[in-house]
């Protein structure tokens, strides 16, 4: 086959699959990937004919492929981690507060929120909201996906954040309640902007653990990278180009992330 | 006429645990005096503080703040402590805050004042213990005589009733108690309510209206520092008083007693 003539017909292809996807449960084209693998076997075994030149050319038209299926993926992982990491935000930092500061009734919930949540597989929690939750309200997979991932990365914020209130010195809930601030105050305007400060390098860390973990998703059919690069890795047989090129992707975001981050610690550092 | 009191203290006791470590102390506070307490360490002086201001809870007794019962049930303690002012013996400024933004919070969180107007008060109060030129700064850029000082603004904003100090010039170099104890002179000269836990003799000759001896719990004695100085009644408190005379000998210079006599003439509340 004319490698030309492969790319041509291509990019129909994939705009036809790209939207296919949209409007399909994950039930519902579940055998999908298989079938367009099929007309693609034909066409890698012809090019083992070819010159160096075209196999070159083979090859970027490969990634190409793999950049077309992967790109669109880019936005999902990068939404729904930032979505899970807002919503474990505000649920770790509730719960590391009513941990710490909740007495004798809510203290222990909390503790047991992130005992419990922390046990459990984040799989478990992904398929536990999708099928359970979904049944009693209208939620996407790519909605159910990120509240799960939230869900559980609030469990493991509250740790990180537990953490860094206890260890704000205790001089300066004693020198806010002495000006007369209330304890919720106090929690609100003293302790937790440092805590915040104290928690930023754990907290890089659960970035890029929710970052990957995102790929969790992927089990109730959202479209993000890991599932776009199975679907292209079966679609060209070339999984290492699919697999690889998505692997970079989650490389330069960690970067990003870490650079990111790193700049708040420096610019909210504090020396006590 | 014999003033009302501004802060008094009727049969004050405090446990922890099975621990009696204030055995039933009663006090009287002028308005504009300036009381020291002095003793031993582990005598409860600084439980005696926290139970003023009810950072700890007392087991026993009452205290007025003017005519306020503030140990009586359903007494709101953050409007009590608002007119408290409280200075600790290792600052605890607001790490994350600038020294301005230490003075201004209070202000602006717990009495509701307009950031510009809180802004104002809190340069006020940055200039009253000398450091206008380090509002922008934060505490961990401040040396320690400049940290508690800004620890004293803080406690100034709120304008108290009262000023409490715990130890406020233990935690410095003794090159730095200077600047300190200079502040707090000018305060007691301005008229400030202060109850003063500290072992800085000179500070207590020149300064102090009263000299309370606390030791294992109890006032063992109380009076002018005169009397309490060269002719103390009580065995104990003489003992303690030399010691610490001896231990502080650079500090009690002629010096510190001609400030004294100078002083004498203005310093009855």
């Amino acid at each position: 086959m004319d490698p030309r003539l492969h790319g041509d017909d291509k990019k129909p292809e994939i705009s036809t699959f790209y939207d296919s996807i949209k409007t399909e449960t994950p039930q519902e084209k579940s055998g999908r990937p298989g079938q367009d693998e099929a007309s693609f076997v034909g066409a890698s075994a012809t090019t083992f004919h070819v010159t160096h030149q075209e196999a070159m050319s083979v090859l970027s038209r490969s990634l190409l492929t793999v950049l077309q299926y992967l790109i669109p993926g880019i936005g999902i992982t990068v939404s729904v981690t930032l979505i899970a990491l807002t919503i474990g935000l505000v649920i770790g930092t509730v719960m590391a507060v009513l941990r710490i500061y909740g007495g004798r009734f809510l203290s222990p919930v909390a503790a047991v929120y992130s005992i419990v949540v922390r046990a459990v597989p984040v799989v478990v929690i992904i398929f536990i909201l999708f099928f359970v939750i979904s049944e009693l309200v209208d939620l996407s997979p790519f909605l159910s996906g990120a509240i799960a991932l939230g869900f559980a990365s609030g469990a493991y914020q509250s740790e990180i954040f537990r953490g860094a209130i206890l260890s704000v010195p205790p001089g300066q809930m004693i020198a806010a309640r002495a000006i007369g601030m209330s304890r919720f105050t106090a929690i609100r305007s003293i302790i937790l902007p440092q805590a915040v400060r104290l928690a930023i390098p754990a907290w890089s860390n659960e970035f890029t653990l929710v970052l990957k973990d995102s790929t969790l998703v992927y089990v109730i059919g959202v479209p993000e990278l890991l599932r776009r690069a199975q679907w292209v890795s079966a679609r060209t047989l070339e999984p290492f180009l699919a697999f690889g090129t998505a692997a970079a992707f989650y490389i330069v975001f960690t970067l990003l992330a870490s650079r990111l981050l790193g700049t708040l610690e420096r610019r909210y550092k504090i020396i006590m | 006429m014999p003033e009302k009191p501004i802060l008094r203290i009727e049969n004050l006791r405090k446990s922890f645990g099975g621990t009696e470590i204030i055995k039933g102390i009663s006090l009287e506070v002028l308005p504009r005096e300036v009381v020291v307490i002095v003793g031993p360490s582990g005598t409860g002086k600084s439980t005696l503080l926290q139970c003023i201001n009810l950072l700890t809870r007392p087991t026993g007794g009452r205290i007025w703040l003017a005519d306020r019962e503030i140990t009586a049930p359903g007494v709101n303690v953050n409007r009590i402590r608002q007119r408290i002012g409280m200075v600790f013996q290792e600052f605890n400024l607001f790490n994350h805050l600038t020294t301005l933004d230490n003075v201004t919070i209070g202000l602006t969180r717990v009495l509701g004042m307009k950031a510009d107007e809180a802004r104002r008060k809190g340069r006020f109060e940055l200039d009253r213990v000398g450091l206008s030129d380090h509002a922008d700064k934060y505490p961990a850029q401040l040396s320690g005589g400049q940290k508690q000082r800004v620890g004293i603004a803080r406690a100034l904003g709120m304008d108290p009733a009262i000023m409490l100090f715990d130890e406020p010039t233990s935690a410095l170099d003794p090159e730095l108690t200077g600047e300190v104890l200079n502040v707090m002179h000018k305060l007691a000269r301005e008229g400030m309510t202060m109850l003063v836990v500290s072992h800085e003799m000179g500070f207590a000759r020149e300064v102090a209206h009263r000299i309370v001896f606390m030791e294992a719990g109890f006032i063992v004695e109380a009076g002018p520092p005169q009397q309490l100085f060269e002719a103390p009644r009580s065995e104990r408190a003489r003992q303690f008083l030399s010691m610490i005379a001896r231990s502080h000998n650079g500090a009690d210079s002629p010096e510190d007693q001609r400030g004294r006599v100078a002083d004498d003439a203005t310093r009855k509340p």
